[in-house]
């Protein structure tokens, strides 16, 4: 059938002419495929193999040539997806944690904080007891006059054996101090005090800068 | 004293099965290749795309209760899985051998050609094999309620590309 016999058709018949050629056609079409007969590859092969004809022309053995490296670059896609879906994963996991720590909230919130120790010297580390975790938190300084509290140092936790702690930023010189979170692999719960801190009665409270405190504990800072 | 009898003994039902298969296989091999011949629009391809499902039906033969659709359900499986990888093979086949290639031009057959696997598969099913809808589903793996929305939707687009 030719392209203008069949629209030419198509044009001034119904559903049921269609079907008629369709049929027609695919029985016309069907009649000029033979099949191979390979029983007794089938029935003799073990199992496992495969009874595929061999590649019978130049253009056949070209391709098949290349069939091992297109089912080798047919992994490559799956593998791709795996690997996609892992670093979702683990991006959301990351997001979940780092979402959760800009609230300065750490899986395990405490009624009560305890520093250790309680008074300390400018430069002086301290350790904030029962805290820690993977999570990192902030924790900030407030000097306290009386009924008058002002906040001082913004404070990042660090690992006892870090060489180089995060050092405390000067709310004074950089009042708008934004959160500052990020996650780490090991617990964290030993603050530093600034070197230039003056003597007094602080505070020290954990939570962000810009989120508020959660929970204070007072802190003496005397003299070295 | 009576004759004696040599039986084989690993295999003792495995002629008789080999037999069985054998038939089957006789009966069944020509329709399943013309069949995925009109799927895939190679000869070659089809042919070996069914034996792969004749090899795999005999591993289990004795195990399957059915196994004319087990067999239509494997062919097409591997006809569809064919039809999206050795897309660019079929091409190149086509172009440099004329394996595929009609000896007449067929706007009908080239329109069949461009359809989706489901549709196209339907329709040879349909108007090829004669099946019903519920044997086509069956064939398919689908739900029988998608069968005739997909042949619908192929006799129109059929209808559309031939105006």
């Amino acid at each position: 059938m030719d392209l203008a016999g069949a629209r030419h058709d198509a044009k001034g018949t119904d559903v049921n002419d269609l079907e008629d050629q369709l049929t027609e056609m695919l029985h016309g079409r069907a009649e000029q495929f033979t099949s191979t007969d390979r029983l007794s590859e089938i029935l003799e092969s073990p199992i496992g193999t495969n009874t595929r004809s061999a590649p019978h022309d130049s253009a056949d053995l070209a391709l098949a040539s290349g069939r091992e490296t297109l089912n080798r670059h047919r992994l490559v896609g799956p593998l791709l997806g795996v690997a996609a879906c892992l670093a979702i994963v683990v991006v959301g996991l990351a997001y979940i944690v780092g979402r959760d720590t800009d609230t300065g909230v750490s899986q395990t919130p405490l009624d009560t904080i305890t520093l250790d120790p309680t008074v300390a010297g400018p430069g002086d580390w301290i350790t904030v007891l029962g805290e820690g975790g993977k999570y990192r938190w902030e924790g900030y300084l407030d000097r306290v006059d009386g009924d008058e509290v002002e906040r001082l140092w913004a404070l990042y936790p660090t690992s006892s054996t870090a060489l180089e702690p995060e050092p405390p930023v000067n709310l004074l010189e950089q009042p708008d101090l934004g959160l500052r979170t990020a996650f780490v692999a090991e617990p964290l719960n030993n603050f530093r005090l600034p070197g230039s801190l003056t003597p007094g009665t602080y505070r020290f409270c954990r939570g962000s800068v810009a989120a508020g405190a959660e929970l204070c504990a007072p802190l003496v800072v005397q003299s070295p | 004293m009576g004759t004696v009898r040599i039986v084989p003994v690993d295999h003792p039902q495995g002629d008789s099965n080999d037999r069985d298969f054998a038939a089957f296989y006789r009966r069944e091999l020509d329709g399943q290749v013309r069949r995925a011949a009109l799927l895939l629009g190679s000869e070659s391809v089809a042919n070996d795309a069914v034996h792969d499902a004749f090899v795999a039906l005999y591993r289990k033969w004795g195990d399957i209760a059915e196994p004319g659709p087990y067999l239509n359900r494997s062919v097409l499986n591997r006809c569809r899985d064919s039809g999206r990888r050795d897309a660019r093979k079929r091409n190149a086949i086509h172009r440099t051998c004329g394996d595929s290639a009609p000896p007449d031009h067929d706007v009908l057959w080239d329109v069949l050609s461009k359809l989706p696997f489901n549709q196209r598969a339907a329709i040879v099913l349909r108007f090829y094999a004669g099946m019903t809808e519920s044997e086509i589903a069956a064939s398919l793996d689908c739900a029988q309620g998608s069968v005739g929305p997909w042949i619908s939707r192929a006799l129109a687009t059929m209808r559309k590309e031939l105006t």
